[in-house]
């Protein structure tokens, strides 16, 4: 028999349903929103530091001298001595004002140059750095203007001035 | 009121007013629910607000030379002069993202105060900063510092100090720093040995200008200092007299002789003349101004453009003493003895925001 028990009853039900799926679906979408900016400006952060210290290193120090990075890159091409490139680019992403508190950044990385051969094939060589794992990592780039008659590795034309494109990856450990 | 056994035909049935109620209720709670999102965003997003604005802040300070591009020649305790800055980037050249200029930076982090600002010339800390720098409606606080990678001592700052425990925005910036040019040094000859009473600089700033802005002598945006030294007694056992001290465009045939005299100005930026490192030189006294060892001459940063001087300008300083002192004239170039060039030293600039 038919009676006017739990007619009402059940509609507030559904609504209240529905009104608490929204209010979750809200709640998780926007803490995804979050975390993915936070991310992102953690990364931005990084990246603007690398492409300060490339930047800053092919800044020579006086008018018609070599840059560091210029010096830094010869190095590693012509005698694998990365040694110059490490403790530029270290010195500058770790180094702070140390104002808030002391402290010093831990930041790593590793460096790719890319360069043509003579045989004109992209050929790459390692600039050393730390090993990477499995870090949140950006990668910054530039071309580094190398004059000619540099030493350079056996197979690039010393010849004439050229660029090299120099990759660098970096990480917080 | 209902009949026991009696068919009741509204039982079950939903009314017209309840469907179009519920239909309300429901299109309102989808709009306050998209507030409330829009609401949470806002008020949880508040350390994404402040790195965007310290991140605005160090673009603004590293790659921007601020508006005037030459700021650093306000005297600010002239009111308009101080409204007249607008922006406070420290670069060098806009061309020239993250090389700041030395001057700016020490206007910057050093001419600041929070009470008596205006009165001293210096930047009121915070307002200023916060009107010219952070921008925003928001009273953000701040923290600013700079640290010579070379000289870590070499530290400035400027701001509140920084909350540690609670959220800030934060970036961290390389930059190069340029050191102006030092003092030029040029040696005289004795009386018997030179032909002209007159000790002449050149300054071509066409020809200076033609080198990058960050390996620049630049004497129209910076002090330009000349020590003139070896003065010696003539045969008679009298040293030399400065009789006259002039600045001339050139050539003088052209432009109808446009000179103004050493002591022009009273107030900043002006000529400065010391004699043996201790006599201030004066045209017109009664004390004759004699030279036994050297002159220096500091013409304060913004003098050429006070007096109209441009980029395209040629100017003679002309000194002009009572007997022969040199051979040749005086150029104010990258060769002069002794001078070390400008450079450009790392640093790291920091930004708190808050």
């Amino acid at each position: 028999m038919v009676t006017e028990d739990a007619q009402l009853y059940t509609i507030e039900g559904i609504a209240a349903a529905f009104m608490i799926v929204v209010t979750a679906y809200l709640v998780v979408s926007t803490t995804t929103v979050l975390t993915q900016q936070d991310v992102h400006i953690i990364d931005l952060q990084l990246q603007q530091l690398g492409n300060d210290a490339l930047a800053m290193m092919d800044s020579p120090d006086s008018y018609g001298e070599n840059s560091i990075l210029t010096d830094a890159v010869i190095k590693v091409v012509s005698s694998n001595d990365s040694l110059l490139f490490r403790q530029t680019f270290l010195g500058y992403v770790n180094n702070a004002t140390n104002v808030a508190v002391p402290s010093y950044d831990r930041i790593n990385y590793s460096a790719v140059i890319y360069y043509l051969n003579t045989s004109n094939q992209i050929n790459q060589t390692l600039v050393g750095g730390g090993t990477y794992y499995r870090e949140n990592s950006v990668k910054v780039s530039r071309w580094v203007f190398l004059p000619k008659g540099s030493l350079h590795v056996t197979d690039m034309n010393n010849s004439v001035n050229r660029s090299v494109l120099l990759e660098v990856q970096l990480w917080r450990e | 009121m209902r009949v026991p056994r009696k068919i009741d035909r509204e039982e079950g049935l939903l009314s017209l007013d309840f469907l179009i109620g519920f239909t309300i209720f429901l299109i309102a709670l989808i709009f306050v629910g998209v507030m409330i999102s829009g609401l949470l965003v806002h008020l949880q997003s508040r350390t994404i607000d402040y790195d965007a604005v310290a991140y605005r802040t160090s673009v603004v300070l590293v790659e921007d030379p601020g508006e005037p591009a030459n700021w650093q020649l306000a005297n600010l305790t002239y009111p308009e002069e101080r409204a007249n800055v607008k922006r406070l980037g420290l670069a060098i050249q806009k061309n020239y993202p993250g090389i700041l200029l030395q001057d700016k930076v020490e206007k910057f982090f050093n001419d600041t105060s929070s009470v008596g600002c205006l009165a001293e010339g210096k930047f009121c800390n915070p307002e200023d900063y916060r009107e010219k720098l952070i921008f925003g409606d928001y009273p953000y606080h701040f923290n600013i510092s700079l640290k010579y990678l070379d000289s870590p001592s070499h530290l400035f700052t400027v701001g509140d100090p920084v909350p540690v425990w609670s959220n800030f925005g934060y970036i961290k910036r390389i930059v190069k720093i340029q050191r102006p040019d030092s003092t030029h040094l040029y040696n005289v000859t004795p009386d018997s040995a030179s032909s002209l009473k007159t000790a002449s600089f050149r300054f071509d700033i066409a020809e200076l200008y033609a080198v990058p802005p960050p390996y620049r002598i630049d004497p129209l945006n910076q002090n330009v200092t000349i020590l003139l030294q070896d003065f010696k007694q003539n045969a008679t056992g009298a040293y030399p007299i400065i009789t006259d001290i002039q600045i001339c465009t050139y050539p003088i045939a052209l432009t109808g002789g446009g000179c103004i005299g050493a002591d022009a100005y009273e107030d900043s930026p002006r000529m400065n003349v010391t004699i043996d490192g201790i006599n201030d030189y004066k045209h017109g006294d009664l004390v004759p101004d004699t030279v036994t060892n050297d002159v220096s001459i500091n013409l304060e940063k913004g003098f050429f453009t006070r007096i109209g001087y441009d980029r395209f300008g040629t100017i003679d300083l002309i000194m002009t003493f009572d007997q022969n002192v040199t051979n040749k004239e005086f150029s104010y170039d990258y060769s002069s003895s002794a001078a070390s060039l400008p450079e450009l030293e790392s640093a790291v600039l920091e930004v708190w925001v808050w």
